[in-house]
Parts: C-alpha cells; structure tokens; sequence
C-alpha cells in the first residue's frame, strides 16, 4: 500500500520496526522464556497427578525446554534469513542510488536482453505478462 | 505459596495446576492450534516455498508444544510463548503489500 504511494522511506522503517521487534520478541523474549522455564519451573510441586491436572517431572520440563529450543533455531535461521534481504536491500538501494544519475542510458537496457529471453522461454501471453510485472518491479527499486 | 511481584516470573508458576482458564485465554490459545493446523494445510496448497521444510516442521513443533502445554496446564507460560511469537505478525499485513519487491 504504502509503496504504490512511493512512500519508500515510510517502507524502510516498517522493515526496520519489524525486524527490531522480531529480535526483541522472537529472539530475545524466546531465550527469556526458556531462561524462566529452567529456573522457576522447580517452584511447582512435583508428581504426576492427571487426575488433578498435575504433570510435572523432570522429563517434562526438559522435553518443553528442547522443544522451544529447536522452535528458538528456527526463528534464529528464518531471522538471518530476513538480515540477509535487508543487507541485499541495502547493497541493492546503494547501486541504484548511483546508477539513476545515468538512468536513461544504463540499467533498462541492461535488463531488455534478459526479458527476451525469458519471454521466449516463457513463449506465450503469461511470459509477457511476468516480464510486464517483473519490469515494473525492477524500475521501482 | 506466596508472590512477591505479579510481574514477576515467579507468577507464572505460582499455584500450578491451572486447570481453569480465562475465556479469552482459551479461546486464544484453541485459535491458535486451529491457525496451525490451518497453516499446515496452507504450505502444502499453496506453490512450495524455499523454506518448506522449516515451515513444515516449525508447524508441527507449534502443535506438538501446543497441545501438550494445553493438556499439561502449562497455559501460562504458553500465552507468554504466543504472544513473543505473535508479536511481529501484526506488523505482516502491512509488510506484504508495502515491501513485497524485497522479499521476493
């Protein structure tokens, strides 16, 4: 919404509070919470009681403690993985800051070749279409 | 057992078994074990993604933690969980449409 008004600065700081907000919550509060899992859990009085809704053991509180660990390893990996867009993006609006002096000449008709040929690999009505969007995107960033 | 500070860790564990829930927790937390179960169907309708396998299994481990933590009376520190995890997700709506070139 915000980037069909071209409000590319407005863009940035959404990604920029998301990821901040991912590393405080997804990171940070996820190895909180484990942190208090492994030191107050021992405060519950101990035994299998199903009858009473009482489920604690030792065995337990490990199985939920390796459980939110792996959970932990993927948000870590799908986190770098969003560090990587947003260095990629950076690196990207670098170039592009120093290419649209010469924009005219430059980079269009750098990706002209490379359209055709997807379009002919494409060959047919869907294949323009993609290039159309494709294009779009591309003068865009 | 007495609780020095409501904010405190402490109160999560405080009284334990916690059989009965707020309405709203309830409803919460079966929301999202049906969201879960919904997401599973969802990546495997839709176009496989990159990161196929690490939804996929994110998802089970998200209603394996669920269930068990709903049937073990560890609802409270599994609100915590949902609430972190969560967190970013209001932000998703806005980012899709605002930022989409970036990701993909």
């Amino acid at each position: 919404m915000f980037r069909y008004l071209s409000l590319t600065t407005l863009c940035d700081a959404t990604f920029v509070v998301f990821l901040v907000s991912w590393l405080v919550t997804r990171q940070i509060g996820l190895v909180f919470v484990i942190q208090t899992i492994y030191r107050y859990s021992h405060m519950i009085p101990k035994g299998w009681n199903p009858e009473e809704g009482q489920f604690y053991t030792e065995r337990t509180i490990h199985i939920f403690l390796v459980d939110l660990s792996l959970l932990l390893c993927l948000t870590t990996v799908w986190f770098y993985m969003a560090c990587m867009v947003a260095v990629r993006v950076l690196r990207g609006l670098g170039a592009e800051d120093s290419r649209s002096d010469d924009e005219d000449e430059g980079s269009p008709l750098e990706d002209v070749p490379e359209i055709h040929t997807s379009q002919m690999a494409d060959g047919g009505g869907k294949g323009t279409k993609d290039v159309v969007s494709d294009g779009g995107l591309k003068k865009r960033r | 057992m007495r609780i020095p500070n409501p904010l405190s860790p402490e109160t999560l564990w405080a009284g334990y078994p916690h059989t009965l829930l707020p309405a709203l927790t309830k409803f919460y937390y079966l929301a999202q074990l049906g969201w879960w179960f919904h997401q599973l169907y969802v990546i495997h309708s839709e176009k496989p993604r990159k990161d196929h396998w690490q939804m996929f299994s994110h998802h089970i481990l998200s209603i394996t933690l669920i269930i068990s933590s709903y049937y073990m009376n560890y609802t409270r520190i599994g609100t915590v969980v949902h609430v972190f995890m969560d967190f970013c997700d209001i932000l998703l709506p806005v980012r899709p449409t605002t930022c989409v070139v970036w990701i993909y």
